[in-house]
């Protein structure tokens, strides 16, 4: 998102442009396009190289903020302004629909790319931004939503009556992320194109072409990949499976036969499925450890046939895959859907639910003022497990860039009791350590061997030695594509280890879990 | 056969013979079960290894060297593919730091003389020169034209959406 400063100059340039257009033509305009013109100019004033606010040099500005208390002050003014404009696309939208329509077709693309941010911002839960850039990317396209709508999901675009008025109108279908940040878009529900497998079957027999050569007459450059067989490009695609699902699946798009080759072939994916890297032999249905990460008692596990924690390690593998084998055979028609669809913890990322909540304060009674402000508070609950059934819970207002790749068990030890506070990566003080188990038909004896499943059980240490918590976390889907991306709450329990008693928590506040994956995890997530 | 090692002549499709113990030469399973059919009357033979050229084959005994003392491998294929680590080690892939025609030979050999072992690191090596890139990147480095159509690609990569972590 960093741009070279002589990129911005020629944005901004661009942008003069664009604005004396636009203000030109909102003269003619209503009342409402010059109040949130004046709106605009402190914050265009934030920018000191211009007089007019390019929105692109402020972005940017806001984006370089070196210290973190620099840009939480930010936010805080941020969160503080968003009082002018709490419901402000909505408002944007009608007010500007009378807006002229060549603002619409002549910059469309930059509309587009506001709106991407604000969406983007939306989902990092910086609300402020994120309204900041809607605004913005409205006032140069109030069909915008539009646009990104066929930009992002044509299928579903396609099959609504195209050019009234009404729809563009509605607000909810056009605020993707308005109402839960991070939720996948919900018009995301694109008809499955159904021509999918012959496209996949036109392309059997298909050799993998060379590059043409790079000027007419020369030899072409050699493509020694496409002399393989199949057998052998299998493997490979195997192998490049085993390292990461997500650049298997992107094989698809390098050419017709690798596409034909991942999408034909399921033994690759029985492979992901029964290997532990990714699949299912990778997931714990019993605890592993104490919630402090110690090594469970055997005394207290092992029974009359088992001797050795081995054993019983080996026992439970062992089930775990017969279960594995029962579903394919039964429930999931092909290797590949099960690996999309069952129930399955991910290890190379980690679970980011963000909380906005709106609090009306108190006006101040130092300043004679009409309205009282409104808090934005946002903070952030973070997950992450590990292979071995442990996990680390965080719960803090820092943003997950400044947060997730510190998650690891060395920092978590590091900052323990709140020691080396001064270091970048203290947030993991507060982090506490936990345990994960998913849910089987131990569990739930009378559903289904598939129904079992899908339920995830956290147990972490609480915030003082004598309280653990437990949490009960559904394994959701967010969008009709991605699988295995979202935890929904069911429960939240705190357990006092003094008393024996239970206390539940409200989920009141409490969003749901999703994914982001952590490159810094590295592939495998250890 | 302990004192001195039993020796057999290999021959590549372009007419040079190798010598290379016997032992070396039964990494490739091809030879192994070529040897044990043929009995004691192949050795004082040249065996002709007709898809392979000489630097091709000089190079794929340079490994069978190295890793003459491994295991022989094993027929269990899924526990051992299942158990078997990502890693390729150290001198093999020393060993794999050759120009992408060599590679692809290499693999081809391996697959044509049946040596897993061999088979597999070439095929990793391959798999890690994919790993974290993007279809155009894949398509350059291996030399590969797009054949899609745009509607093509646009239709086959939103079918892979979900695999993506944003």
């Amino acid at each position: 998102m960093e741009q070279p400063p002589e990129q911005i100059q020629s944005e901004l340039e661009k942008f003069r442009e664009r604005w004396r257009a636009e203000v030109s033509a909102r003269t003619r305009n209503t009342a409402g396009g010059s109040q949130r013109q004046g709106q605009t100019a402190p914050s265009g004033s934030a920018a000191p190289s211009s007089s007019r606010g390019p929105p692109r040099k402020l972005e940017a500005s806001h984006r370089r903020t070196p210290s973190r208390t620099v840009q939480h002050i930010d936010d805080e003014e941020e969160y503080v302004r968003t009082q002018n404009f709490d419901d402000e696309p909505g408002k944007a939208k009608t007010v500007s629909s009378h807006a002229p329509a060549e603002t619409e077709d002549k910059e469309p693309e930059t509309a587009l790319e506001f709106y991407e941010k604000a969406v983007d911002k939306e989902t990092d839960g910086k609300l402020g931004d994120s309204l900041h850039l809607y605004r913005k990317a409205y006032r140069l396209d109030n069909r915008v939503d539009r646009a990104y709508r066929e930009k992002h999901y044509p299928g579903i675009w396609k099959k609504k009556p195209a050019g009234t008025q009404a729809a563009a109108a509605q607000p909810t279908p056009s605020h993707p992320a308005a109402t839960a940040p991070g939720a996948a878009h919900p018009s995301s529900e694109g008809p499955a194109p159904l021509s999918l497998p012959d496209l996949i079957a036109s392309f059997a027999g298909l050799s993998v072409q060379g590059a043409p050569p790079p000027v007419e007459g020369m030899p072409a450059p050699p493509c020694p990949i496409a002399g393989l067989p199949d057998e052998i490009l299998l493997h490979i695609l195997g192998d490049v499976a085993v390292l990461d699902v997500g650049d298997f699946v992107r094989l698809s798009q390098v050419c017709k036969r690798f596409a034909y080759l991942a999408a034909t072939d399921d033994r690759i994916w029985r492979r992901v499925c029964l290997g532990p890297e990714f699949g299912f032999a990778g997931m714990v249905y019993h605890w592993q450890r104490g919630i402090s990460w110690e090594e469970l008692n055997p005394e207290h596990e092992l029974d009359e046939e088992t001797f050795t924690m081995e054993e019983l390690q080996q026992r439970r593998a062992d089930e775990s895959e017969a279960t594995t084998h029962a579903l394919a055979a039964t429930v999931y028609p092909s290797w590949q859907r099960m690996f999309r669809q069952r129930p399955r913890l991910r290890f190379n990322g980690c679970y980011i639910s963000t909380v906005n909540y709106i609090r009306t304060g108190h006006a101040s009674g130092n300043h004679i003022t009409w309205n009282s402000p409104v808090h934005i508070v946002t903070y952030y609950r973070y997950l992450r497990f590990f292979r071995d059934g442990t996990a680390i819970s965080l719960l803090t207002t820092n943003e997950p860039a400044d947060v997730v790749h510190h998650m690891t068990k060395a920092l978590l030890r590091q900052h323990e009791k709140g020691v080396a506070s001064h270091l970048p990566t203290a947030v993991m003080s507060q982090a506490v350590k936990g345990r994960w188990r998913l849910s089987s038909s131990i569990d739930n004896p009378d559903a289904s061997l598939a129904d079992a499943e899908g339920d995830l059980f956290v147990e972490t240490e609480g915030v003082s030695a004598k309280y653990s918590t437990r949490m009960e976390l559904s394994m959701k889907s967010a969008g009709t594509k991605a699988r295995n991306n979202k935890l929904s709450w069911k429960g939240y329990w705190c357990y006092n280890k003094l008393t024996d008693d239970w206390g539940e928590f409200g989920l009141k506040n409490d969003k749901a879990y999703y994914f982001s994956r952590v490159k810094s995890y590295g592939f495998t997530g250890e | 056969m302990a004192a001195d090692p039993v020796k057999v002549r290999l021959q590549s499709n372009d007419n040079a013979v190798i010598e290379v113990e016997k032992k070396v030469a039964e990494r490739s399973l091809l030879i192994k079960n070529m040897l044990e059919d043929l009995g004691e009357t192949a050795i004082s033979q040249t065996i002709p290894i007709p898809n392979v050229t000489e630097p091709v084959l000089r190079k794929v005994i340079e490994w069978c060297e190295h890793h003459k003392e491994d295991p022989p491998p094993t027929n269990d294929d899924e526990s051992d593919n299942r158990k078997k680590t990502t890693e390729i080690e150290e001198w093999d892939q020393k060993f794999m730091q050759v120009d992408q025609e060599m590679l692809f030979e290499i693999i081809l050999a391996s697959n044509y003389l049946d040596i897993k072992a061999l088979l597999d690191v070439g095929c990793k090596t391959v798999a890690n020169m994919i790993k974290g890139k993007s279809p155009e990147e894949i398509r350059k480095t291996f030399n590969i034209t797009n054949d899609f159509t745009p509607e093509e690609e646009e239709q086959i990569r939103r079918e892979n959406e979900w695999a993506e972590d944003r």
